[in-house]
């Protein structure tokens, strides 16, 4: 009997859960089966309702709730209606992943907004008394406040469904999800309905902040880990539909309660496994239509290679490789010795920037888990350090090794699905990876390895940085600075490689499937085969630049996997410029740069950069290296370009940016 | 051209493509209220491009599209059609998981200020298998039922000039011979059709004229029994040996 009362209190427990969830993947994916939006930014408006219902709550007390569940939405929803029409709507006719790297950036706008005004830590938002206190029935305690938000949620999901079915704007959103195009041609603005269907799915994510807020706390996080699984289910249950969303909802709501209950070690893994799972067998999710992602279907804009002459081009990149070897030179006379720590990070980043590059930029891959390759180059490095020995070659070499395996298993799997569903594919993969690290022994849980160090050599003959010391004039270079050398070698090793491969008849086949993979196809060529070529290459790559990074740093911790990371490499490779193998690496640095000089003003700095990439996004999508061609009809072809960079020293590959023409 | 009114359609020296690519070059013709026109070509030969550009889903990248005396060439397809162009296109783009009659619903929004256009009912009344499919999904339709509910949305939606593209393409003989039926009754509500065809048989059987389009260009114009007694432009253009 209390074994199966204990089964009811989950059941009542996931469904409270799951009904927030589906008014979140409501939104989410009606909004992408209309306008093709993947809308990261869902989670933060889901936060800012809980917000909003906080400050307004705040002054009234008690029933505050129940205006402040009216009042906020409402808020959040004319939030929504901006984002679309000033953000969102000049990126209509792009490739769909324009949208995800958009939102990505309002993600840490808004996030960084929310720590401004509200500050970091929890917060209870006060439920009002009638809502409080517990009811009986059926030898069943239930609160009142559970049955609330299953009711008033499941109120709110069938008005949408309502909305969706009975009215006409109803039949244009879903005709819209269908067939742009055709609507259009009936003669019905779709485009006017565009801000409406954000703006309501703003307003729905809010609902969802405010009860869930008062089920749990309120935090700057909580948009953060929401959106994750909210996700997860948009794709299980198949984007575009609202069927799906409800299904999903409630299935991972309650999956998730009842594996906390039973078996908790599976709680943070099985929505993804799920996910995958249903992918694998229905690429298009449970309630996904076969129809093709409309005509949203443009091109990426990978770099067109610039003003620059190859000769040219090739000269400053010597200049720059030449002008980056001196830099610990310098280091502790010229400048502190940090700046040769933070030019490590750099380099190490725009190998793992490059390493995206070589699949996104290439191949069309968006790849949104690309800190899992990163991770387990890390992982295998520390793991190597720890118990196998401390050759740093041989870390290294697992590491390439294990990345690139996984790298080849993941792709397997994931690429037979494309655009949107691959990206989010690999993003499941990353997470899978993020929550195995907590739980694993070997990899040191919440933890992570740490206090490793590593020798130069093989089978316990080596020596380690720090015993060496070279002197260039008076300068000796030791330890951090001699590792620096390493992290520059194996960059411009791996810019030459992946250049190379790019120049034969290889590269020419993934250009091809950029460019249109149906064709390459019709030409011929097995394009699967060469994109998980492609994609093991990356993931080795970044595996590498992982690995690197521990060797060096002697630790890893889980949070190199968390998807943020992921995000923010994207971040860089846009930022440089995609398709330009070189382009990254300079994104690594004016990433970095723009951090460092940013938190002397404020912690908050992720603000700064999260509107410089919603920026560039929508303005210059082809990113720095586009920049002196952009800039070129109004400069007359000559003198240097004008554009001020905040860097704390300019780093010697914006060179090429900013050179002449 | 037949006549001393004004065509309700011309197309004046349009060139139109995609990018870099021209498709039609200098491409005009024209058509009278209440005409079946044909546009018949091989394939390739630019048939779907002009009717793209007429509906404004393409703008021409020179020479104007005239409607009712109106320039309509920098208009979008939403306002070409709220103006009473309809397309039913190639592919008749049902919405595969809207019912039948949602989909005459959602075409059902006001329309042209000067047809007289049908109301979903009278649209289910005069299409005899949609009515009794109503409740069913747009993809459970045959290719026959689907270029039916195509053609019926263009009049609910109260279209004054239809273009048709293909309607007859894929579809056994005995159906095709329906839907020519059908463009018939269109014609003689009043509404004005161009057709977009490869199947000559079936221009020379509903059009009042033709015209014949080749690389792009219009290479013949005449009524449907001139076009059949020229044997040089039918084995030249289209393929077919007297």
């Amino acid at each position: 009997m209390t074994m199966v009362e204990g089964l009811l209190q989950a059941l009542v427990d996931g469904l409270t859960i799951g009904i927030v969830y589906v008014l979140l993947a409501a939104g989410l994916s009606v909004i992408f089966g209309v306008m093709n939006v993947i809308n990261f930014a869902h989670g933060e408006l889901f936060a800012l309702g809980a917000y909003f219902a906080l400050a307004l709550v705040g002054p009234f007390g008690g029933y505050g709730f129940f205006a402040a569940l009216l009042v906020a939405p409402l808020l959040v929803g004319l939030i929504g209606v901006g984002i679309e029409r000033y953000t969102v709507q000049p990126l209509y006719g792009r490739n769909p992943l324009y949208h995800i790297l958009l939102t990505f950036g309002l993600v840490l706008v808004i996030n960084d907004l929310i720590y401004l005004v509200w500050g970091p830590g929890n917060v209870s938002l006060a439920v009002p008394a009638v809502l409080s206190g517990t009811v009986t029935a059926f030898g069943l305690n239930a609160s009142v406040y559970n049955l609330f938000i299953i009711a008033f949620g499941a109120a709110m999901a069938l008005a949408v469904w309502a909305l969706l079915e009975y009215t006409k704007y109803g039949l244009i959103v879903r005709a819209g999800s269908q067939d742009r195009q055709m609507v259009r041609n009936l003669g019905i603005d779709i485009d006017r309905y565009y801000s409406l269907v954000f703006g309501v799915g703003a307003a729905l994510a809010a609902v969802a902040g405010i009860i869930l807020g008062g089920y749990q706390t309120v935090s700057p996080e909580m948009g953060m880990s929401v959106i994750i699984p909210a996700f997860v289910i948009v794709v299980l249950g198949g984007l575009g539909s609202f069927k799906g969303a409800v299904v999903g909802g409630l299935a991972v709501g309650i999956i998730q309660t009842l594996l906390r209950t039973y078996a908790p070690i599976l709680e943070g893994m099985v929505i993804f496994l799920l996910m995958i799972a249903v992918l694998l067998v229905r690429p298009h999710g449970l309630f996904g239509s076969e129809a093709p992602e409309g005509e949203g279907g443009g091109d990426l804009l990978t770099g067109s290679g610039g003003v620059l002459e190859a000769e040219t081009r090739r000269r400053l990149g010597l200049a720059a490789v030449g002008l980056l070897a001196l830099v610990p030179l310098g280091a502790g006379t010229l400048y502190s010795t940090y700046a040769v720590t933070l030019m490590v990070e750099i380099l190490i980043w725009g190998l793992f920037a490059l390493s995206l590059d070589f699949v996104m930029g290439y191949t069309g891959l968006v790849s949104l888990g690309h800190a899992l390759f990163y991770a387990l180059g890390a992982y295998a490095v520390a793991i190597s350090l720890a118990h196998v020995g401390g050759s740093a070659f041989v870390a290294i070499g697992l590491a390439i090794l294990l990345s690139a395996a996984i790298a080849w298993f993941v792709g397997y799997l994931s690429i037979r699905v494309s655009g949107v569903y691959f990206a989010m594919i690999t993003l499941a993969f990353a997470e899978l990876f993020y929550n195995l690290l907590f739980r694993l022994e070997i990899t040191g849980g919440s933890e992570g390895l740490f206090g490793l160090s590593a020798y130069y050599g093989l089978a316990g003959v080596g020596i380690s940085l720090e015993e060496i010391a070279i002197f260039v004039g008076p300068v000796a270079l030791t330890g951090q600075s001699l590792f620096y050398y390493i992290a520059l070698a194996t960059l411009v090793g791996a810019f030459l490689l992946t250049r190379r491969m790019l120049e034969s008849p290889f590269g020419a086949v993934l250009k091809s499937i950029r460019e249109n993979e149906q064709r390459a196809t019709f030409v011929g060529y097995e394009t699967t085969v060469y994109k998980r070529r492609a994609f093991v290459i990356s993931g080795a790559l970044a595996g590498l630049a992982g690995g690197l990074f521990t060797l060096n740093a002697g630790y890893a911790t889980p949070s190199f996997a968390y998807w943020l990371h992921s995000g923010e490499v994207i971040v860089m490779v846009i930022l440089g410029g995609m398709g330009t193998l070189y382009g990254p690496i300079i994104g690594s640095g004016v990433f970095f740069g723009l951090e460092e000089v940013l938190t002397e003003f404020t912690e908050r700095w992720r603000l700064v950069l999260g509107t410089v990439f919603v920026l560039f996004v929508i303005f210059l999508p082809q990113g720095l290296v586009s920049l002196p061609a952009q800039l070129e009809p109004y400069l007359g072809g000559s003198g240097p370009g004008p554009e001020p960079e905040p860097e704390p020293e300019p780093t010697p590959e914006d060179s090429s940016v900013r050179g002449d023409d | 051209m037949n006549g001393t009114t004004d065509p309700l359609l011309s197309v004046d020296s349009v060139d139109a493509g995609y990018g870099e690519t021209t498709v039609l070059q200098d491409l005009s013709l024209s058509i009278d209220e209440g005409e079946i026109v044909s546009l018949v070509g091989r394939n390739g030969a630019g048939k779907t491009t002009t009717l793209r550009t007429i509906m404004g889903i393409l703008e021409p990248t020179s020479g104007r599209v005239v409607y009712r005396g109106d320039d309509v060439s920098g208009l979008d397809a939403t306002r070409t059609a709220a103006r009473g162009i309809a397309l039913v296109p190639e592919e008749r783009r049902i919405f595969p998981e809207l019912t039948v009659r949602e989909n005459l619903e959602l075409a059902d929004h006001g329309g042209a200020p000067e047809a007289d256009s049908l109301s979903v009912a009278e649209a289910l009344e005069m299409f005899e298998n949609l009515r009794e499919r109503a409740g069913n999904a747009g993809s459970s339709l045959s290719g026959g039922e689907q270029q039916m509910l195509a053609i019926a949305r263009a009049l609910v939606g109260g279209a004054d000039l239809v273009l048709l593209d293909e309607p007859t393409e894929g579809l056994a003989p005995y159906i095709v011979q329906d839907v020519m039926d059908i463009v018939e009754r269109l014609n003689d509500r009043g509404i004005t059709v161009l057709l977009v065809e490869q199947n000559v048989h079936v221009c020379l059987e509903l059009a009042d004229r033709n015209y014949v389009i080749n690389q792009g260009e219009i290479v013949y114009e005449g009524t449907s029994a001139e076009l059949e007694a020229n044997e040089e432009v039918l084995d030249r253009y289209l393929g077919v040996t007297a």
